[in-house]
């Protein structure tokens, strides 16, 4: 099934019968940044830090074993 | 300037709970970055239920059924989906296969098994999976031009999904499967959509 070119979303409001401040309010809602990553450490150091944590545990849970 | 051609339309019939919200999202934003409206009865609230899905069936171009949660429901069967699916066979008829019927399901097998009088209309599998049922539509749908990939869906599908707690709040509803937030995800995919199409554009200059 062939569809149509992708209405703008001004063009969607319209079909749907919403008002321009609607749609102005979503798209500010898509354009702004993301959450901030709640870590504070890069990527690499945070998988650094949890391979870390993890071997640790896997050790203590050995001993405990023995 | 006023849109030249009219935008086509989909009914959407696909269960409405919360184990099926991410599958929810990502069938707004698949079928609206396939620049298709969408017709599902939540978008019209306080109305003679039947009523309004025998209507909004009548509007759309073609229908689509996800019959993957046609299961028990606190010892009841699901028959909401299948009664549409029903109504939708009918209308195919009346318009002499003008309304197309699509149907999607989480496995071959129980698509057979579930509806088998409808077992000439092959199913979509999407496996339970955003991926799956992105290919899916790219399968059943094709553009002017057929340009969007399923990997710019799921880019797409992320971002929304990202600003969901958001567009729910700004939407005030409680729930996804509301009128507001149904308008406002549609909103949100379109405003996705026109920044993969800016990529685009400016890919091809470079």
């Amino acid at each position: 099934m062939i569809t149509n070119p992708v209405p703008t979303p001004e063009e969607m409001g319209e079909i749907l019968g919403l008002s321009p401040d609607r749609v102005k309010a979503v798209r500010a809602i898509m354009s702004r940044p993301g959450p901030a990553k709640t870590s504070g450490l890069s990527g690499k150091l945070f998988a650094k830090a949890t391979k870390k944590t993890s071997r640790v545990r896997r050790t203590a849970a050995k001993k405990a074993k023995k | 300037m006023p849109r030249k051609s009219r935008v086509k339309s989909v009914f959407l019939n696909i269960p409405y709970d919360t184990p099926f919200e991410s599958l929810f999202v990502a069938y707004v934003v698949g079928l609206t970055q396939l620049g298709l409206h969408i017709n599902a009865a939540l978008a019209v609230a306080n109305q003679g239920r039947l009523e309004t899905i025998i209507d909004l069936i009548e509007k759309s171009d073609f229908s689509i059924h996800d019959l993957s949660r046609v299961e028990l429901s606190h010892g009841v069967p699901r028959f909401n989906m299948p009664v549409e699916l029903g109504l939708a066979l009918y209308r195919s008829r009346v318009t002499r296969g003008e309304h197309r019927i699509f149907i999607f399901d989480r496995n071959r097998r129980q698509a057979q098994r579930s509806t088998s009088d409808v077992n000439g209309i092959d199913p979509q599998i999407h496996n339970g999976t955003v991926k799956g049922l992105m290919s899916g539509l790219r399968n059943i749908l094709r553009q002017p031009r057929d340009m969007t990939t399923v990997p710019e869906m799921l880019a797409s599908f992320r971002a929304v999904q990202r600003k969901l707690p958001e567009l729910r709040r700004n939407a005030g509803s409680k729930s996804l499967f509301e009128p507001a937030i149904f308008q406002d995800l549609t909103l949100a995919s379109l405003v996705e959509s026109q920044r993969l199409i800016a990529q685009r554009r400016a890919g091809h200059a470079v």
